[in-house]
């Protein structure tokens, strides 16, 4: 198993027309782009390409992946069986964060609710709250995690990919 | 008017045995450098890959711009209507580039190809096509397969 680069960077242009119907562009960048290189040129290729559009752009994204090229054989399990973990933010919102597939091992007796004790859940948390590697994640709005306010299991619908029909 | 970065999005996509795949998300603010965050997905991995049963197939991290303010787009504007852009490249195959509702002014309006084949010679289409070409001097743009656009073809609207 080893996780190696996509072979090519994405950046992504979203526009809007009149109609309010939005649309996307994409250009692809060498896989070995730097985020810097790449965030660069999707910043010096935008004003070449709106005088060639009447729809406004909105947002981009500038997309680095890796994918896993020798996936093992996967155990019985069900991504839509998610660890739901609910967290308090600096500004006094919230931030949820879901683990598809989540062991049924690593919940308490009632086994609804995540034991939060367990030192792989424990080191998860932390991550969120404290940081990984003195980066500190945030909600949706910029604002840091500061605790965890809630934690268990539920089957969540997912927007799925890859189901695969047959007969 | 200005463009602003947004919050970047680290994904862990896991799949299930069923085949079926969906993601563990962390988000980071603006101000987060983005070299450190994706030096940082090994060791999400690492830390979510205990909590589940199902395998991570994929990582990808997001950096999210936005504009702050957007005009309102022209009247007519169709996002349907695109400009495809043919490019020969490396491999001796036919890449494309789009762009969503396409100016009028840059689609032939007379002879065999009215409405249909992009103008040639434009320098504005030219500026766009060169950039795709030979890039920025720092970074020189391919396909999706990773293949090195050479030479620009044609352009043509496509409507969806």
């Amino acid at each position: 198993m080893a996780f190696a680069a996509r072979p090519v960077v994405s950046v992504v242009f979203t526009f809007r027309d009149n109609d309010g119907a939005q649309a996307s562009m994409d250009i692809s960048l060498p896989g070995a782009t730097t985020p810097a290189n790449a965030v660069a040129f999707a910043a010096s290729i935008l004003p070449l390409i709106t005088p060639l559009t009447d729809a406004i752009p909105v947002g981009y994204n500038v997309i680095f992946g890796q994918v896993e090229n020798l996936i093992p054989a996967i155990p019985e399990s069900d991504v839509e069986d998610k660890g739901f973990f609910l967290f308090n933010t600096a500004n006094g919102g919230r931030s949820s964060v879901t683990v598809p597939g989540f062991k049924n091992t690593l919940l308490l007796i009632d086994n609804q609710d995540i034991d939060l004790a367990d030192a792989d859940v424990s080191a998860f948390v932390d991550a969120f709250t404290l940081g990984l590697s003195a980066l500190q994640p945030s909600n949706s709005s910029g604002s840091d995690i500061t605790g965890v306010r809630e934690a268990y299991k539920q089957n969540r619908r997912s927007h799925l990919t890859g189901r695969r029909r047959k007969g | 008017m200005a463009w602003v970065q947004a919050i970047t999005l680290l994904r862990f996509y896991f799949r299930d045995n069923d085949n079926t795949t969906t993601y563990c998300e962390a988000k980071y603010a603006a101000s987060v450098d983005l070299d450190s965050l994706l030096s940082l997905l090994p060791s999400w991995t690492s830390i979510i890959a205990p909590l589940t049963n199902a395998v991570c197939v994929e990582r990808t991290m997001t950096a999210q711009y936005k504009e702050t303010a957007t005009p309102a787009p022209a009247i007519g504007s169709n996002v349907k209507s695109s400009a495809v852009f043919y490019f020969s490249n490396a491999a001796g195959e036919i890449s494309t580039a789009r762009i969503p509702s396409i100016k009028p002014a840059y689609i032939e309006s007379s002879g065999p190809y009215a409405g249909i084949a992009l103008v040639t010679g434009d320098p504005t289409i030219g500026a766009f096509t060169d950039m795709l070409i030979f890039g920025d001097r720092v970074v020189n743009p391919c396909d999706q397969h990773g293949n090195d656009l050479e030479t620009y073809l044609s352009g043509m609207v496509e409507i969806f």
